[in-house]
């Protein structure tokens, strides 16, 4: 075989030298990759947070509306329960158009009475549910409940008020149409 | 012995056997236009989603954790109002300054024993004055006078009261209180049982 000279060889190394193309230049196309990792980590990212908006609920509640009384009207016939329930610093008072209700909800009390007193340090919500439920199983058609507090009680134990006494631990509605009143006692 | 130089053409049949040794590039990808399409209709109806929701405007921190229910109803839209503990937002712009969760005197028509926040009032105004100019031109968007009410777990009733005593007086008498899920009765949250 003839001798290649230095020059030939450089000449064949050149040409013959096979060149990869990249992703980009194989058809002229633009590297979509990069994109495409930051569109599938903005994917994960805005899935995450609408797992979390799931978590959120609302507690519905409005304002009691004045109504203007008629001269001479009769009274409703059958009997309105008028259903308060005001959280105070050492328990849950539960009253009605009678009066305050007495510890286990069976009869009417005088005096600073505590329908619901705390267990402890803590509410006893399971207890004004039941006591919700003792009325309602007396008011089938009530819905309605006035829910105040003491000035300086806090929010969660408004809502945990609020929760008791709409429904049961099965789910049955008790009194679902709360109005929140801003009167303080 | 002496070789011979080589010739051009055997230079270039080494070159044509060199090539051939490197099989032409084939294109072998996988087309992913298609799924990039998608992700990319993914991604804007999911932004779109989460700019819509109240939700977006609630981030928790030490000055705003949101309480617990057992309430199972869905977040709806409406005016959201913040109650931290420094501060009553209305749209998530800061119109009342608190201490420790409760408003300062100067703010409250009557001074301390008022119930009605100036600033407050003054803004909801006009929040209602805007909803009732849009529900006039626009009768499927009619004024419901609800807002949603996004407050600290520790806020003192009083507080709450003096809110909802101001808003009742802007014709926004629907509450809708923000919480979080819960199945168990009278929070589950660690902060909200160290608060009992």
């Amino acid at each position: 075989m003839a001798k290649l000279s230095a020059s030939q060889r450089a000449y064949i190394k050149k040409r013959a030298t096979f060149h990869e193309p990249g992703p980009d230049e194989a058809a002229g196309e633009l590297n979509i990759v990069p994109f495409l990792d930051i569109v599938v980590n903005l994917i994960m990212f805005l899935l995450i947070l609408i797992t979390t908006i799931g978590f959120y609920s609302q507690v519905e509640a409005s304002l009691p509306s004045y109504s203007r009384g008629g001269v001479g009207r009769r009274a409703p016939e059958e009997e309105s329960l008028n259903l308060n329930v005001t959280v105070v610093e050492n328990g849950v008072i539960v009253a009605g158009t009678g009066g305050k209700l007495a510890p286990g909800c069976e009869s009417l009390a005088t005096g600073r009475v505590v329908t619901v007193p705390r267990n402890g340090n803590r509410y006893d919500w399971a207890a004004l549910r039941e006591c919700a439920r003792k009325l309602k199983e007396r008011f089938e058609d009530e819905t309605k409940v006035t829910v105040s507090a003491d000035p300086m009680v806090e929010y969660q134990h408004l809502l945990s008020a609020m929760d008791a006494v709409r429904e049961t631990n099965e789910g049955d509605v008790l009194f679902d149409e709360v109005l929140l009143s801003a009167g303080v006692r | 012995m002496s070789e011979e130089k080589a010739s051009m053409a055997q230079v270039k049949r080494i070159i044509r056997k060199k090539i051939k040794r490197h099989p032409e590039h084939e294109h072998q990808e996988i087309n992913i236009y298609p799924m990039l399409d998608m992700m990319t209709i993914l991604l804007v109806f999911m932004v779109m989603q989460f700019s819509s929701s109240t939700a977006s405007a609630i981030s928790q921190s030490s000055e705003l954790t949101i309480p617990y229910s057992t309430s199972r109803v869905d977040l709806g839209d409406a005016t959201p109002i913040q109650i931290s503990r420094s501060a009553i937002l209305v749209d998530g712009v800061q119109h009342v300054t608190l201490r420790d969760g409760l408003v300062d005197p100067s703010q409250k028509q009557g001074g301390g024993t008022g119930f009605l926040i100036t600033p407050l009032f003054r803004e909801m105004g006009r929040v209602r004055d805007l909803k009732k100019a849009i529900a006039a031109a626009n009768p499927r968007r009619p004024f419901t006078g609800e807002v949603q009410i996004i407050a600290d777990q520790r806020t003192p009733f009083r507080t709450l009261a003096e809110v909802i005593y101001t808003l009742g007086q802007t014709e926004f008498n629907q509450l809708r209180f923000v919480a979080n899920k819960t199945p168990t009765l009278g929070g589950g949250g660690p902060a909200s049982a160290a608060a009992q």
